[in-house]
């Protein structure tokens, strides 16, 4: 009798609990799919492992805010998903350059009949805003004004309202890819609605400090667009999508724009003029596992960055194999152990030299890496044109030889503890480093530990140890961390070794960790960047590879393909090396699929 | 307010930079100009944020430091420059010291290039980036002759000479005078109501006819929390956002486990010592023993459309359904969703809450008045839920006294594994990010609702057993 009344709410638990899941069936639709389904919504759903930072036209850098505003703002130039070639997008050509005085002039023409969702056309005046906003003092976007520092003069042409040409007071290899591909171009009339930029030019906003960006107009205006609204509500672009709503950490939804003026461009073999399915969905799912079993629920249509682990059980699964393909394009990435060469201990080349031979690369890609690496020679990817250089041969793991190396280089184990020692700055210092990699990343550590046991058997004694990540960072900032585990991930356009290799970045807290360079590599470096011609570049880029391989600031390891699944309803998928390897705004029903009406 | 000066005086002490993090500007290109431009950046974010302010209304420290330390932007910086003091005691030649360098990093990278003095100038900009953050003497000189050996390297350097005689003399003079003593000076420095805590605490607004612009935050007591240094939303609205699913699913949660918790503690106290007794023990100690986030994870990779069944949705919480759906339909959905994350979040409480019960409820049991209600006759049952039942109850009241912080800090790993767009998963964001403003608005409601737990819990015990009372 007295259990009565638990019994009696075990019961009613139980039946609510049934009551939910046999609703499971019907209210997911997907449940029923054998492989018979082919009738599926005219939507794609894609998985986003976080929210971007927000959808602000310049001033958000996160990855997911780059692959999502792609969908909804154009550029001047786009870069194919596979050819990785530049392509004009809202410029009507390939824009031109002379070279005039030591710099440069840039001349771009746009689209005609291009119109912003309003119904206003879209003219020079707003690729001149647009820079604007970019080279202003007061916008938070102090990343991309550097970039920016050669542009001088925005010039309009009197006999063509669609021409324009960028004034440059020096030469710089990326000229196409920074003033086309690196800025949004966006509606002036939305985005400043006070008019308060109306009177002002490219050229006033040249000097920072000048009146132009310190006048009262411009306070205004930075403070209006700053503000958070440009983030998550007012977001407004040319592109083929239209932003609908941001559930934070739940989803982002954009709708395909009904009469989109780029519409009769269709044929012009820009992938982005294609447009696909009627709703794209980037839903936010934090955790991979539960990510990876909604995609074999067909809760995901598209999963990136697949972890590695991952990526080799799936084609195990019968569910996915029904429904996925797996998608593996190059990806412009490279891992490396880093070495601060300023340390007296690695100051010397052939003490690092010995360091490449002690990493046992290919054992540990077939262990902890599951083989999906291969090994690359230098920081220019074999995925990026023909700028790679296939003349240098890897440092292979070979102990004795780095022992031959480190005695020719006067260490020596003079006390019998097992380490080697050598004078340096007249004092005895035994070989004993840390290496350092960010929290939580295990395959890192698992390379630590093995570095450490190859070297420990040349007498160098390495402590594996880990930070987090901002912290991580900010030590290698200071030059603080004399080896580490790191990996870059690059844009698709040639490679401008400045932010990585040359001395200023050194000491202004830029990315130089290693303390690499002289005044003969910076000169290299600055030839790179100011070559205009590919085919001469390429002998430099030979010959700056070179000099790595041999000084071995890094130790390259690996690059990679990228590791995405995909819905095998989707076609035209424009798979390739540029991030994130897929353009959903463009997928089209494969054969024998079709969409619901809704 | 002991908890707000506690969060605070964390998180000044907390690695890492908030203003670094917000800016990380690549600072690719390292040209002058964009130096000069980032050090701007950097001052003025730092000002927009408040934290050039003194940290609090007073500091105690010694004679030798400074009550403008505050001011220096960098935080490597500051930190080499404390080191300084701790080492010379003696302020005004450390400031004088640290300006001549500063100059002189403005003055070197405005230094026009040619192929004479390149190598000079890396060799010198080295040296100098050094200077600004060691602190032993013996680096300092081995690096202050480096960047004279670099100036002096090249004729078209020449003109950087004052400015490096400068930074020797000053130097030399912050190291012949030692002031050591004046570290064993205490002293205490008033910055008035314009810190960093005041502002963030009571606000710079004024109480009446404030204008817009003209302040920067109303302050934590006005429900001012800032914003966030991550996306620069209002803290209340990321909070709000969040707390809503937190709130829901612990309020389910704690209703779900005092239901069955109850019951069962008491059932099993009844038939203490029975196979019952013991079969309902070991299932709650085996299900308190499994960890909920392995359980999570089997449980979304079994049951929920993976290469097993079908039966729940693997993450979030619903609404991915049409706008004019029904309101039955829209409940549904979201409680389909909720589900398998609110039996993860609430099975390891049945073991705990249920043995607290089971032990008020056996002593009380045995108690004589029990005794009596049964010797007069009563009903078995009205014995055990009427007269037993609120006398053991003291136990479990504590316990929920802990319920009200739990409704804020959520479950940050439970919330990562279902994609909950929860507290617990802001608030680690929050803390990996260094977004102070979010990590103080949730530890002060913290604080401020483990308060208002006791306090009810206080009243529930005086409701329960009228033995207690508050006069």
């Amino acid at each position: 009798m007295i259990q009565l009344m638990p019994k009696k709410a075990m019961t009613y638990l139980f039946v609510c609990l049934l009551l939910f899941t046999s609703c499971a069936g019907d209210s997911g639709g997907n449940s029923d799919g054998k492989s018979s389904k082919t009738e599926y919504p005219d939507r794609v759903v894609v998985h986003n492992l976080s929210d971007p930072e927000g959808l602000h036209p310049t001033n958000v850098s996160d990855a997911s805010a780059t692959e999502m505003r792609k969908y909804l703002m154009q550029k001047l130039l786009s870069i194919d998903n596979t050819t990785l070639k530049l392509e004009p997008w809202m410029a009507a050509k390939l824009p031109t350059v002379e070279e005039k005085d030591g710099g440069m002039v840039i001349t771009y023409e746009l689209r005609e009949g291009m119109t912003w969702d309003d119904g206003k056309p879209i003219t020079p005046r707003d690729v001149e805003f647009s820079f604007m906003t970019i080279k202003n003092p007061k916008v938070d976007a102090p990343w991309l004004r550097p970039y920016y520092g050669f542009i001088k003069d925005f010039v309009y042409d009197k006999d063509n309202p669609l021409k324009f040409q960028l004034i440059c007071d020096e030469k710089y290899m990326l000229w196409d890819h920074v003033t086309g591909n690196d800025g949004f171009v966006f509606p002036e009339h939305i985005y400043d609605p006070n008019g308060y930029m109306k009177d002002f030019s490219l050229k006033d906003l040249v000097d920072e400090t000048g009146p132009a960006a310190t006048s009262e107009k411009n306070i205004k205006f930075a403070q209006d667009y700053n503000d958070v609204k440009y983030h998550r509500t007012i977001i407004n672009g040319s592109g083929p999508y239209k932003f609908v709503e941001w559930q934070t950490n739940q989803r982002v939804i954009f709708e395909k724009k009904e009469n989109w003026w780029g519409d009769k461009f269709k044929d012009t073999g820009n992938m982005y003029f294609t447009t696909g399915p009627k709703t794209v969905i980037y839903e936010t799912v934090n955790d991979l596992t539960t990510a990876i079993t909604a995609l074999k629920a067909e809760d995901l249509d598209v999963m990136a960055s697949i972890r590695p682990n991952d990526w080799v059980k799936l084609p195990d699964s019968d569910k996915f194999n029904e429904n996925y393909v797996r998608s593996d394009p190059p990806f412009l990435i490279y891992s490396y152990i880093g070495m601060h060469i300023k340390n007296p201990l690695l100051r010397s080349k052939k003490t690092r030299q010995a360091m490449a031979h002690l990493v046992d690369a290919d054992v540990l890609n077939e262990t902890v890496l599951y083989g999906l690496q291969y090994r690359i020679v230098g920081p220019i990817s074999k995925a990026y044109g023909d700028d790679y250089n296939n003349d240098l041969t890897l440092y292979p793991f070979d102990t004795e030889k780095a022992k031959q190396l480190l005695a020719a280089d006067g260490w020596e184990d003079t006390d019998g503890d097992g380490i080697l020692e050598k004078m340096i700055d007249g004092r005895r210092r035994p070989f004993k480093i840390t290496f350092f990699y960010n929290q939580g990343n295990d395959i890192r550590k698992s390379v630590g530990l093995s570095f450490k046991e190859s070297a420990r058997l040349a007498g160098i004694d390495i402590t594996v140890s880990s930070l987090e990540w901002s912290v991580f960072l900010e030590r290698l900032k200071l030059h603080q961390i004399d080896l580490w585990y790191g990996a870059w991930v690059f844009d698709p356009r040639p490679s401008d070794p400045k932010q990585i290799w040359h001395t200023d970045s050194y000491t202004s807290g830029g990315s130089n960790y290693t303390g690499f360079g002289n005044a003969e590599t910076n000169a290299l470096i600055e030839s790179i960047r100011r070559e205009l011609d590919p085919a001469k570049r390429k002998a430099l880029y030979m010959k700056w590879q070179e000099i790595l391989h041999e000084e071995v600031p890094y130790i390259f390891l690996y690059s990679a393909n990228r590791r995405n699944a995909i819905h095998k309803r989707f076609t035209n998928i424009s798979e390739g090396a540029r991030d994130p390897g897929f353009y959903a705004g463009g997928f089209q029903m494969a054969k024998g699929f079709s969409a619901t009406a809704n | 307010m002991i908890i707000s000066l506690l969060t605070f005086a964390l998180s000044v002490n907390a690695p890492g930079d908030p203003v670094e993090t917000m800016l990380s500007s690549q600072n690719s290109q390292g040209q002058s100009a964009s130096l000069l431009a980032n050090d701007k950046a950097f001052v003025e974010k730092r000002r927009e944020l408040g934290l050039d302010l003194p940290i609090f209304y007073f500091s105690m420290a010694s004679k030798a430091t400074s009550d403008t330390l505050h001011r220096v932007p960098k935080r490597s910086h500051r930190q080499n420059l404390e080191r300084f003091i701790e080492r010379y005691g003696n302020w005004p030649e450390v400031q004088d010291y640290y300006q001549s360098l500063s100059a002189f990093r403005f003055a070197i990278s405005d230094a026009k290039k040619d192929s004479t003095n390149r190598t000079h100038l890396i060799n010198g900009k080295d040296a100098l980036n050094l200077l600004f953050i060691s602190d032993e003497p013996e680096k300092q000189t081995i690096e202050l002759d480096n960047l004279e050996e670099s100036i002096n390297g090249a004729a078209s350097l020449a003109h950087l000479k004052p400015g490096f005689q400068k930074i020797r003399d000053s130097y030399n003079k912050m190291t012949s005078n030692p002031t050591t003593w004046k570290k064993y000076v205490p002293v205490i420095n008033f910055y008035g109501t314009d810190n960093q805590y005041h502002r963030w605490f009571f606000g710079d607004k004024a109480l009446f006819g404030a204008k817009e612009g003209e302040y920067t935050s109303a302050g934590f007591i006005r429900g001012d929390f800032g914003i966030s240094y991550q996306d620069e939303r209002p803290v209340g609205s990321i909070i709000w956002d969040a707390v809503r699913w937190t709130m829901l699913l612990s309020l389910m949660s704690v209703v779900i486990t005092y239901l069955v918790a109850i019951p069962l503690g008491v059932d099993s106290a009844i038939s203490k010592g029975s196979k019952k007794d013991q079969i309902i023990t070991t299932i709650l100690f085996i299900l308190y023993s499994l960890p909920s986030f392995w359980i999570a994870t089997m449980a979304i990779v079994y049951f929920c459309g993976g290469d097993f069944w079908d039966f729940f949705p693997p993450y979030g919480v619903g609404g991915d359904v049409p706008a004019d759906a029904s309101l039955w339909v829209k409940l549904k959905d979201r409680a389909h969703h909720l589900i398998l994350p609110l039996f993860c979040w609430t099975y390891g409480t049945f073991a705990y809450l249920s043995r607290q019960m089971r032990g008020g409820m056996v002593s009380v049991l045995n108690q004589d008045y029990i005794r009596t209600a049964r010797s007069k006759g009563l009903n078995e049952r009205t014995v055990i839920w009427k007269h037993a039942l609120r006398n053991s109850l003291l136990p479990v009241i504590t316990l929920f006294a802990s319920v009200f912080p739990l409704m804020l800090s959520g479950a940050i790993v439970l919330e990562i594994i279902f994609s909950i767009p929860g507290m617990g998963k802001t608030m680690f964001n929050a803390i990996v990010a260094r977004d102070y403003p979010i990590v103080f608005t949730v530890m002060m409601f913290s604080a401020i609702l483990t308060l208002v737990g006791y306090l009810v819990s206080d009243i529930l015990y005086a409701v329960v057993d009228p033995r207690i009372s508050y006069k």
